[in-house]
């Protein structure tokens, strides 16, 4: 078993050596290595995600219950299964019409989730949390200078208005002088998010090519000297 | 001003506009019938009293010989000799030849010759050239005749075409006075009149022949010797072909290349048509000329640029790429320069202290929420987490919204438990229940009820029987939860669906660094929806120096950070070349600006 755990740890470092070469490969420009890569992941990608849902969701979930499960539970599996069929009717256009009801439950049911989420989630935190910003007694609690808070929070707030003010509509043409101040510090402040944001991207991209690197080395290191 | 009238008659006439003077009541083309008849008889008088009657008048015989009217005129005629030559016009009557006794009637001593009408007209033609000669009125002032300059001036250039046209068709050349046209060889005609005149006149006439013929009356062969109905056609004694204006009324009615009366552009002239040849001027020539160059250009092939076999952007890319990932190469390989892993910042070290307060078989609710190609840096992050946590013994479940994410789970345990000394059996110390199909509302389904949503694991054993996860019915209830991710609107759902229903449970987001602005409101806020937060490989590196363990992190600071000064670099010296080149660009607009 530790031979066979090994053999299969050599096959997969020996595949993940050779298939990073084949994607550094594209800083030569477009080439047939870097596409027979790519098509390999993407079809290795999808075969595993349909094995995925088939093994992990529409057996267990679906079919098992409905085949083999008790009667209660067939009688609940009834339900996803005559919805998954009527769901499948969308695929041709005599009866795409019976899908539909399937459609709008599930977009119904996930856009409720998801505005409600978002306000619950989101907006009412964030908005609660930027007023607390002028807390004296959470800025006490919290052991920073009550100035320091204060000043925190000016920053904070200032920040919010003008990116808000950013996406002001107007259908006046000019807009007025000083809401056009503002938006310029709004966009001045969504210029500085997008900028850590890009930073991020690349700090994320750059530990990933560390990552490789390190990957390749260790192989090399490994073919060379095995017992390392 | 003696060339004009060669030149005018060169103009073709249906490019000859009417003048103004010539816009009103046209003159008749040809006389008619009447005017001529006026004419002869203002003429009669001059007439020998032998070419008349008792009356005064012509003879009806010679009448109708001469008055031919020009609608009765057939178009064509035998020429016959236009003039006698000077010679022979010069020759007195006594020194004609005997041939005139043949004639009906007899010249006398003293008399006016009969035919000094044709001299007279031959002194007011004097200086005009036969042919096509135009006659220009004397009464016409020469002011009004300026269209004709104009005109002149405007068709120039076809001037020389038309000459040479006539010229080629044997019109009425210079040298055309000189030349004595002779007639077309008749058949029947006597030989001494097929002769020329010369040697007719030199011919003796026989005295008293004369008294023989009876007078008015012109016999047969004199009347078949008029040229009336024989073809225009005629040999110009040289072989070639004539074809010359046929007098058409008159005495010379028949006659070739005679003087004409009236001026040639008084007679019926064709309506004036338009010139085919566009009248533009020389801009709007050259612009046509540049439009037509321009679509012919357009037609043109061309032949592509040759592509450099070094492209610029290639160029510049590969020498990024190997700026950037040499060193970070050689910090790989080597290891140096070490770099001081981060100091624990407050959200870290929040982290690290609520896993410390986890008790043994604690159930922790781990979510491998990111994708493979975020492997790189979410393993380092979330295996540095998760070693942590198995030191403390707990009991991790895993779950995933993400189809790959229960594989990449059992690869981040089976790396973990290697960090920290163990083997992980699936069952005993952790459970993996494998994908959350369904999105937020799976999600918000499972933060409700997980033991309903999800009851078997990925090995298809059931989970919810074990001991750890006994007591647990929400996600409220598992003793932390965590959430590795590296997109930040799957980090946000997630947050959405869970903070608001944890309520006492401590809520850590191990994120990617490109997801930290944007996740990081939610740990800031007061009072906070996430309770610790690890962003990156900067947060891993910081984890692990703050619970003093070494993993991917650790491995990866050096040349990470060596990448990160690369990157810097590489921005330093491209903000500097910019500048440069902007401002040398600027310096060359302004140089042309001020050659211009």
């Amino acid at each position: 078993m530790t031979d066979l755990a090994n053999l299969s740890s050599i096959i997969g470092m020996f595949v993940g050596f050779v298939f990073t070469l084949l994607i550094f490969s594209y800083l030569l420009g477009d080439n047939a290595l870097f596409r027979f890569a790519t098509h390999v992941f993407i079809g290795v990608s999808a075969g595993y995600i349909a094995s995925m849902a088939f093994f992990n969701v529409i057996w267990p979930r679906l079919l098992s219950p409905a085949l083999f499960g008790l009667p209660e539970e067939r009688l609940l599996a009834a339900v996803p299964l005559l919805l998954s069929g009527l769901l499948l009717a969308k695929v041709t256009s005599r009866l795409n019409k019976l899908g539909s009801p399937v459609m709008a439950f599930l977009a119904g049911v996930g856009a409720a989730v998801v505005v409600g989420g978002a306000v619950t989630g989101t907006l009412f935190p964030q908005t609660a949390a930027t007023i607390n910003l002028f807390d004296m007694q959470a800025i006490q609690t919290s052991g920073r200078s009550i100035s320091a808070g204060l000043f925190n929070g000016a920053i904070m707030l200032a920040g919010v208005l003008v990116s808000l003010a950013y996406f002001h509509f107007h259908t006046r043409a000019p807009k007025p002088a000083w809401l056009q101040a503002i938006s310029w510090a709004g966009q001045a402040m969504i210029a500085i998010a997008l900028g850590a944001v890009f930073a991020g991207v690349y700090m994320a991209a750059l530990a990933a090519l560390v990552e490789r690197l390190g990957a390749l080395v260790e192989f090399i290191r490994w073919f060379i000297n095995p017992a390392t | 001003m003696a060339q004009e009238p060669a030149d005018r008659r060169a103009l073709p006439d249906e490019e000859i506009p009417s003048p103004d003077w010539f816009g009103g009541e046209i003159p008749p083309v040809q006389p008619s019938k009447d005017e001529f008849e006026a004419e002869q008889e203002a003429a009669q008088p001059e007439l020998p009293d032998w070419m008349t009657d008792e009356e005064g008048k012509l003879p009806d015989w010679l009448q109708s010989g001469i008055f031919i009217s020009p609608l009765e005129q057939p178009t064509q005629a035998s020429s016959i000799v236009s003039e006698p030559p000077p010679d022979v016009a010069e020759t007195k009557e006594s020194e004609l030849p005997a041939a005139d006794a043949k004639l009906p009637f007899k010249m006398e001593e003293g008399e006016p010759s009969p035919l000094e009408w044709l001299a007279s007209l031959e002194a007011e033609a004097g200086e005009v050239k036969p042919g096509k000669d135009l006659q220009i009125p004397p009464e016409i002032p020469e002011d009004e005749l300026s269209w004709l300059s104009e005109l002149e001036a405007t068709y120039s250039d076809l001037l020389p075409e038309v000459e040479i046209a006539g010229d080629d068709a044997g019109g009425p050349s210079e040298g055309f006075e000189s030349e004595v046209l002779s007639p077309p060889p008749v058949e029947g005609l006597p030989s001494w009149l097929s002769d020329t005149d010369a040697e007719s006149e030199k011919a003796p006439t026989p005295a008293g022949e004369e008294e023989d013929l009876q007078p008015a009356e012109l016999p047969s062969w004199l009347q078949a010797m008029r040229p009336l109905g024989i073809p225009g056609e005629a040999t110009n004694g040289v072989g070639g072909v004539e074809t010359e204006q046929v007098e058409g009324a008159g005495p010379l009615a028949g006659l070739r290349g005679v003087l004409p009366a009236e001026p040639e552009v008084s007679q019926g002239a064709k309506p004036s048509g338009f010139p085919l040849r566009l009248q533009v001027t020389d801009a709007q020539e050259e612009q046509a000329n540049l439009l037509r160059r321009l679509i012919e250009s357009e037609a043109q092939p061309r032949p592509l640029p040759q592509a450099p076999i070094l492209p610029a952007q290639f160029v510049l890319r590969l020498a990024m790429a190997v700026l950037l990932i040499l060193p970070v190469l050689l910090g790989v390989v080597s290891g140096l320069p070490e770099f001081a892993r981060p100091a624990p910042s407050s959200e870290i070290l929040t982290v690290r202290q609520m896993i410390e307060r986890l008790t043994p078989q604690s159930p922790v609710l781990f979510a491998i929420d990111y994708e493979p190609s975020y492997s790189g840096e979410m393993d380092a992050v979330s295996g540095a987490i998760l070693g942590h946590l198995l030191r403390r013994n707990v009991y991790p479940v895993i779950i995933s919204t993400v189809p790959t994410g229960p594989i990449q789970a059992e690869r981040l345990l089976s790396l973990a438990g290697k960090t920290v000394g163990q083997t992980l059996a699936p069952s005993d110390q952790y459970a993996n229940l494998g994908y959350l199909a369904g999105g937020a509302t799976a999600l918000a389904a499972f933060v409700e009820t997980p033991r309903t949503y999800l009851s078997l694991d990925i090995q298809g054993e059931r989970v919810w029987d074990r001991p750890p996860l006994q007591n647990v019915n929400s996600a409220a209830q598992f003793a932390m939860v965590v959430v590795a991710v590296e997109n930040p609107d799957r980090a946000r759902t997630w947050i959405e669906q869970l903070s608001p229903k944890l309520n006492d449970t401590p809520f850590v987001m191990v994120i990617s660094a490109r997801a930290e602005p944007l996740i990081r409101p939610y740990y800031d806020a007061a009072p906070s929806q996430v309770q610790g937060l690890v962003s990156g490989l900067t947060g891993a590196a910081a984890y692990e120096a703050a619970t003093v363990q070494s993993g991917a992190a650790s491995l990866y600071w050096t040349p990470f950070n060596i990448g990160l000064l690369m990157a810097v670099l590489l921005m330093f010296l491209g903000g500097v070349i910019n500048m440069i080149a902007g401002r040398i660009v600027r310096q060359k607009r302004r140089q042309e600006i001020k050659n211009k």
